[in-house]
């Protein structure tokens, strides 16, 4: 993660876990106590027409060719006020060499055509 | 900071390959043009700002104890996907693979 993501530029490396009793949401988190962590998922098949389009220079220092080594992680943001609704920035994803595991969120080129808060209504939670 | 006044169709470089252009001035707007290396990212602050604040948001949200918050909402929206996926079904039978006779 050579830049860091935005807001926090200074975090190099994450590590993405999962519980299956979680998914689609995993977790990407600092491989430290109490580090930095996001609620992220991978948008195929939960957000209709996703299509991400990144610059060249993005493509050059993921060093990505096409979809096959590529994963792409929207940030979940869950509220606590109001759990059954989560939102997902779907204007800046992290976008991920499944290869070299380098990563980095772009803001993505088409991003008029989403919204960084995108709102799923999941019902009502039992938390 | 530095500050130049520069007229419609006016220009300023900035090293040996990007310049920037003033192409329309409308009330309080005005149009700029840009010529810069594909390498150099140009974006509005404000989207920079939005990501920022996005992801410090969700970060705090993220705190350990939303471990359950997670599951149940991760439940809710397989469910929910789970119920799409039998309803596109139910609308759009699936085709054969091949036709009889072929």
């Amino acid at each position: 993660m050579p830049q860091g993501l935005f807001g926090f530029p200074d975090i190099r490396s994450m590590e993405l876990v999962f519980d299956k009793e979680e998914l689609p949401f995993m977790w990407l988190r600092e491989q430290v106590q109490d580090g930095l962590a996001f609620v992220v998922l991978e948008p195929g098949g939960i957000v209709q027409n996703y299509a991400v389009e990144i610059s060249d220079a993005d493509i050059q220092i993921l060093g990505i060719s096409g979809s096959e080594d590529t994963m792409i992680l929207n940030i979940v943001t869950i509220s606590s006020e109001h759990p059954g609704k989560i939102s997902l920035n779907l204007v800046g994803p992290i976008i991920v060499n499944r290869t070299t595991l380098v990563a980095k969120q772009c803001i993505i080129n088409n991003h008029e055509e989403f919204s960084a808060r995108h709102m799923i209504d999941v019902g009502d939670t039992e938390a | 900071m530095l500050i130049l006044s520069r007229k419609i169709d006016q220009a300023i470089t900035i090293g040996e390959n990007i310049e920037i252009s003033i192409t329309k001035i409308e009330g309080d707007s005005v149009k700029i043009g840009i010529t810069a290396p594909r390498s150099i990212a140009i974006l509005r602050k404000e989207i920079l700002e939005e990501m920022q604040s996005s992801n410090k948001a969700a970060a705090a949200a993220a705190m350990p104890a939303k471990g359950s918050l997670v599951a149940s909402s991760a439940k809710q929206l397989m469910a929910q996907l789970k119920a799409k996926k039998a309803d596109d079904r139910k609308n759009s039978p699936p085709q054969p693979l091949s036709t009889a006779g072929n």
